[in-house]
């Protein structure tokens, strides 16, 4: 054996300490104060909405009990007290009209909001990971007819086919599954589109190329080979599409097509908030924050999860 | 460059086609009747047969299908029963709610958009772009950090939760600003400035937070590049180079995003309209399919994705213009 | 020349460095030194190189003689002094000096072009444009004036102005962009030219028409130069003084003929010793067995890949016949655009030719369908130029090893492992790497990593795609060490695929020349020297040689 097989001794060898396995996607996550913070409110919030029977039932009220005893009938039904009638027995105030908990009512609104928020973007997800794996992995001719039906699907005015279908669609149909499905219906395309992109990157890499060179089956590429490599964007994009699902759900049921009463929930408690903000400015802002602090939450945990994922963020 | 133009242009038309294929299809050939709808709660059955002849509801798919688009580009006339109506074209028949062609309502609210998209995109480009560049000035220093935190929580607030708060901070506790009505700009210019005031701001705050990113990213990663170096190596000036050069790396980017997004609120700003009660498209819209007044609803939305369509050709030109390294061909 | 570095530094050289230390924060607080002291001064008209390979610490001082480091989290000690040619003008501190300055010191006293010259003109403007931007900034000349000296300059660099002034940056080859920014250190007559590896990302051919031109042009204006090079060839033949660097330390300065001929240093010495020459004696090449059939047979093969929009068709492989005996090593030479790469990728079927046959062992090539085709897959293989990209990174080495023994049916895990360890051992990777990833190892282990993966299935064909070209020298040189020995020991048949006719000779038996797509010519290495056909030639000519030691 000649002298040129010794162990080379390159000056840009990293040292024997870095030799563990990259961590993991949620570890680098949890590493970040960001997304410490962001992991601990998404967790908090997901056992309000859970436990919003045991939480109301701690305040002793439900959501959809009128308390007319509450309300100021000369200003048409205005709750009494200041800052919209809180008080130790309903700690967020009640609804003008009504005088229903405003605090068990948001509780009962944070199931739908983030049911329909998880349902849509998982059938998003999914829809897109099939259309774009296909339309990465398959043939010219695959490629060209899933992707034109991409481009048509993310040149769709959304919202207004949103609007028109929730009006068509008989009220007989249940309106949580009914968001889900044209939320996920009108955003698997971007969802389809990034999958494909990251999927053109990742097959023209020289390892794939290697493996169909030792007789990998196209099926074992995808698996060990891209699918592994398509998890962070594809994670990534999904934290960042939830929040969106989020608004858009709030959104629809703001313009009363969304999940019809008196199913409580945070579009509806806002569209009828924004006829009394002159008089009662506490019942828009309890439901304005806490949407806004869920967002916020949702967006803040995408971000901190783009970052991690991000390679070059790691400073190491 | 004609080649690339008409090549660009005729897969808008076959987009559209493919579009007004599935609106047409689903709006009206959902379950329910659509003579039913038009023809209103007490109907018997002799008026509902005329009402459906009338709408042609008693011919093929085909047909109708081939009757809604010439319409669109001939005209066509209605038979009522009692005489015969003509909607010229571009006709997208009449409301079941007023009777109004649909064509003319759609143009009576055109206005409104146009004010708000313009008004909003110059404010959402100053404040997007201006910031961006401020941010990118010194990269992760304080400002920076504060500014895209600003930015990225403006643009995560639901649109109509943001113009709750407006609406709260202007008109009752400062009073500076009027509770908005649209005042057309022919009629009063100063009153239908101050009017739109809220809204623009409501539409840019939320906007501006992705032209601040793309401008803050478009110019760190110009000035990462190689053929920023060769300026500086050259004796340029770090200001000259950031505000002249760098930021000429992101303009193909932020104009074609800017096109996609006027087109969007061109199409109907439906959150700002019904918050701020203003008569737009988007008001329109969801009055309509609130009565399910299909016609309105149908014309709307193929309005909205024209509207989307020509903004994404615009985008494409846009790039390739500004790009000189796109072939055009 | 270098004689004299005394008196011109009484006369005032244009440009003295003193003690220059360069070094960025490293990890856990830590601080890298990429640059320990560089010291030298350049006497008007004078032509120094500086040389060594990565991590030597060349492209910090470059940076470091235009500041242009600052603004960044380097560190930057010592002094860089530019006398400025103004009479009466005082010494320019480079590293102290402030804003004002050090802009009149870029690009009027010290210019500077750079190795990539792809990216390293603004893709928005035009070509002449940005030399007169330039001109007219620094000489405050009229619009008109100063395009009339950046086109002056175009053609002084062998442009034509007038065709070319108004062109974009993307419309221009890499040898052309590279004259375009020589051009832009010229409208501004500096001083001194700092030139960044100018030719590293150049074809051979190019390489040379480059480094005349900067020759040419020194002698012309007068102005020093400064070289900086991982190529000890490319140096020789353009500068008169030498400084090696070896991890940020200066290891030897000398007159270039000296350094080339009687390096003292060991480490100039290996640096030397590495580098592949072309009059280096060759190992007898084995008898080739004519009566036994070729292992592969090509006849008329074309690729052909589709037109993009708006480009036309382009003919990769443009009718190759090519015939390779079981246990010879075949090697194909070409520039950038010659069809070497696709040529090697279609022998191992990773591309589909468009015309013609491929014959293994008799049988044609693309026959082969579904199951029987995996299984036929592990006698051809292929290495990849770029280890890095060639590794799965989520995977350690050991399992990226043994996936493909996996994938050909093999289950029991501790033959598996034993296998890998040894194939491990065999490329001269210690086993205890197998379950680094890709990202903690240096290129050249990488490299060797994957030549382990190519051979675990002891495949018949190897075809190795510029598998040194991303590693420094002296790694080079291993690893082609490596692989003629492994040719030996596993009687492979070997397609040498590289630009590098040096390297090339080294590991073959027979060489074939490339040239837009078709096979030129195909000779034994040992006859290199006498080809006959003139692209050949031209070749030959272009390789930068080493003096004789």
């Amino acid at each position: 054996m000649s002298t040129a097989i010794a162990a080379p001794t390159d000056a840009q060898a990293p040292s024997a300490d870095e030799a563990d396995k990259p961590p993991v996607l949620l570890a680098r996550l949890w590493a970040r104060p960001g997304g410490k913070a962001a992991l601990v409110l998404v967790v908090l919030l997901v056992l309000a909405a859970i436990l919003a029977p045991v939480l109301s039932g701690l305040e002793g009220q439900d959501p959809n009990t009128y308390h007319d005893e509450l309300l100021n009938s000369a200003t048409g039904g205005s709750p009494l007290g200041s800052f919209g009638g809180i008080s130790s027995a309903h700690w967020l105030g009640v609804e003008p009209t009504t005088g229903r908990d405003v605090f068990s009512r948001l509780l009962y609104g944070a199931r739908i909001s983030l049911m329909v928020a998880a349902g849509a973007t998982l059938g998003q997800l999914l829809l897109g990971l099939l259309v774009g794996l296909a339309a990465g992995l398959g043939n010219r001719w695959i490629d060209g007819l899933l992707s034109r039906f991409t481009d048509l699907a993310l040149a769709l005015p959304s919202l207004f086919f949103s609007i028109a279908l929730l009006a068509v669609v008989p009220q007989t149909f249940p309106r949580p599954l009914l968001l889900c499905l044209i939320l996920a219906g009108f955003g698997w395309a971007s969802t389809a589109r990034i999958v494909r992109a990251e999927t053109l990157v990742l097959r023209e890499r020289d390892y794939v190329a290697a493996a169909r060179l030792y007789g990998a089956s196209t099926w074992r590429v995808a698996l060990r080979e891209i699918l592994p490599g398509l998890v962070a964007p594809v994670v990534t994009y999904t934290a960042l599409a939830l929040p969106g699902n989020m608004v858009a759900e709030a959104g629809l049921s703001f313009l009363g097509l969304g999940v019809q009463p008196p199913t409580p929930s945070w579009g509806q408690m806002l569209s009828s908030a924004s006829t009394w903000f002159e008089v009662d400015p506490t019942y828009v802002l309890v439901p304005s924050l806490t949407l806004l602090l869920c967002v916020l939450t949702f967006t803040g945990l995408g971000e901190a999860l783009r970052k991690a994922a991000d390679p070059r963020s790691v400073t190491r | 460059m004609t080649v690339f133009l008409f090549r660009r242009l005729l897969s808008a038309l076959a987009v559209l086609l493919a579009l007004s294929i599935l609106v047409y299809g689903l709006f009206y050939l959902m379950p329910g009747d659509p003579a039913e709808l038009a023809c209103g709660k007490r109907c018997d059955v002799s008026e509902l047969a005329q009402v459906r002849h009338a709408m042609g509801l008693d011919r093929s798919i085909v047909a109708q299908f081939w009757t809604f688009i010439s319409s669109l580009f001939v005209g066509h006339s209605y038979d009522t029963g009692v005489g015969t109506t003509w909607c010229s074209a571009p006709c997208l028949g009449f409301s079941f709610q007023s009777n109004e062609p649909v064509t003319q309502m759609l143009l009576d609210r055109l206005p409104v958009d146009l004010s708000l998209a313009l008004g909003s995109a110059v404010l959402w480009l100053a404040l997007g772009i201006g910031f961006g560049l401020f941010a990118a000035l010194r990269p992760n220093g304080l400002r920076d950090r504060m500014t895209t935190l600003v930015a990225m929580t403006f643009s995560a607030t639901p649109l109509f939760v943001l113009a709750l708060l407006l609406l709260i901070v202007f008109c009752v506790w400062w009073q500076v600003l009027p509770f908005p009505t649209y005042v057309p700009l022919t009629q009063d210019p100063g009153q239908w400035f101050e009017n739109l005031l809220l809204p623009w701001l409501a539409i840019a705050l939320v906007t501006a937070g992705n032209y601040l990113r793309l401008t803050r990213a478009g110019v760190l990663e110009s000035l990462g590049q190689d053929h920023i170096r060769t300026l500086r190596a050259y004796g340029y000036s770090e200001r000259r180079v950031v505000l002249r050069h760098a930021v000429r790396g992101a303009l193909p980017t932020l104009a074609t995003m800017a096109a996609v997004d006027i087109g969007g609120v061109l199409a109907g700003a439906v959150f700002t309209e019904s918050m701020f009660g203003l008569p737009g498209l988007g008001k329109l819209m969801v009055d309509s399919a609130n009565n399910v007044d299909l016609p309105v609803v149908t014309g709307i939305t193929l309005l909205a994705a024209f509207l989307i369509i020509a903004a994404n050709a615009v985008a494409d030109v846009l790039y390739a213009v500004l790009d000189p390294r796109v072939r055009l061909a | 020349m270098t004689q004299n570095t005394d008196t011109a530094a009484a006369l005032g050289a244009p440009l003295r460095v003193e003690d220059l230390r360069v070094s960025f924060p490293g990890a856990r607080g830590g601080e890298l030194t990429a640059l320990a002291g560089l010291g030298f001064e350049l006497a008007q008209g004078q032509a120094l190189g500086l040389v060594g390979e990565s991590g030597s610490g060349k492209s910090a001082a470059a940076l470091a003689l235009l500041g242009l480091h600052r603004g960044t989290a380097a560190r930057v000690d010592g002094r860089v002094l530019v006398r400025p040619r103004a009479a009466g003008a005082e010494v320019v501190d480079v590293n102290t000096a402030d804003e004002r300055a050090l802009r009149s010191v870029r690009g009027r006293e010290l210019a500077m072009i750079f190795q990539e010259p792809l990216t390293s003109l603004d893709p928005y403007r035009r070509v002449g444009d940005q030399i007169a931007a330039v001109r007219r900034m620094h000489f405050g000349e009229s619009r008109k004036e100063a395009a009339q000296r950046a086109a002056e300059a175009l053609e002084k660099v062998g442009i034509d102005a007038a065709g070319k002034y108004r062109a974009f940056p993307h419309e221009f080859s890499g040898g052309m962009r590279q004259r375009a920014l020589i051009a832009m250190a010229l409208v501004l007559e500096p001083r001194v030219l700092v030139a960044d590896e100018p030719t590293t990302a150049l074809d051979v051919t190019v390489q040379a028409q480059i480094l005349d031109l900067l020759t040419e042009l020194r002698r012309e204006t007068g102005m020093s130069l400064i070289l900086i090079s991982h190529d000890l060839a490319v140096v020789g033949g353009t500068v008169d003084e030498v400084i090696v660097l070896k991890s940020g330390e200066q290891v030897e300065r000398g007159p270039v003929r000296k350094v080339l001929t009687e390096p003292q240093h060991t480490y100039t010495q290996a640096l030397l010793a590495a580098i592949p020459r072309l009059d280096a004696q060759l190992p007898e090449p084995k008898p080739a067995d004519d009566a036994k059939p070729p292992l592969m047979r090509v006849r008329g093969l074309e690729v052909t890949f589709p037109a993009k929009r708006g480009a036309a068709l382009t003919r990769a492989v443009a009718g190759v016949d090519l015939e390779l005996r079981e246990g010879e090593s075949l090697g194909i030479v070409g520039e950038s655009g010659s069809g070497k790469t696709t040529l090697g990728r279609s022998l191992v079927r990773l591309q589909q030719p468009t015309a013609g046959t491929i014959e293994f062992d008799g049988r044609p090539l693309g026959s082969w369908r579904g199951r029987e085709l995996r299984r036929h897959r592990r006698d051809l293989q292929l290495i990849f130029q770029d280890p890095a990209s060639s590794l799965n990174p989520r995977r350690g080495i050991g399992d990226s090893i043994a996936e493909p023994l996996r994938v050909q049916g093999e289950k029991d895990d501790a033959r598996l492992e034993a296998s890998v360890c040894g194939m491990l051992e065999r490329v001269g990777l210690d086993p205890k790497l197998y379950h680094r990833y890709p990202h903690q190892l240096s290129g050249g282990q990488r490299q060797r990593a994957a030549i382990a993966r190519a051979l675990i299935l002891r495949p018949r064909l190897v075809v190795c795609d510029e598998p040194v070209s991303a590693l420094d020298v002296t790694t080079q040189a291993q690893v082609v060490a490596l692989l003629r020995e492994l040719r030996a020991e596993f009687e492979l048949t070997l397609v040498f695929i590289a630009h590098d006719l040096a390297v090339v000779r080294q590991v073959s038996d027979r060489i074939a020349v490339m040239n837009a797509g078709r096979v030129v010519e195909i000779l034994p290495a040992a006859d290199l020297a006498d080809a006959q056909d003139p692209y050949t030639r031209t070749l030959l000519a272009a390789v930068p040689e080493l003096p004789h030691v």
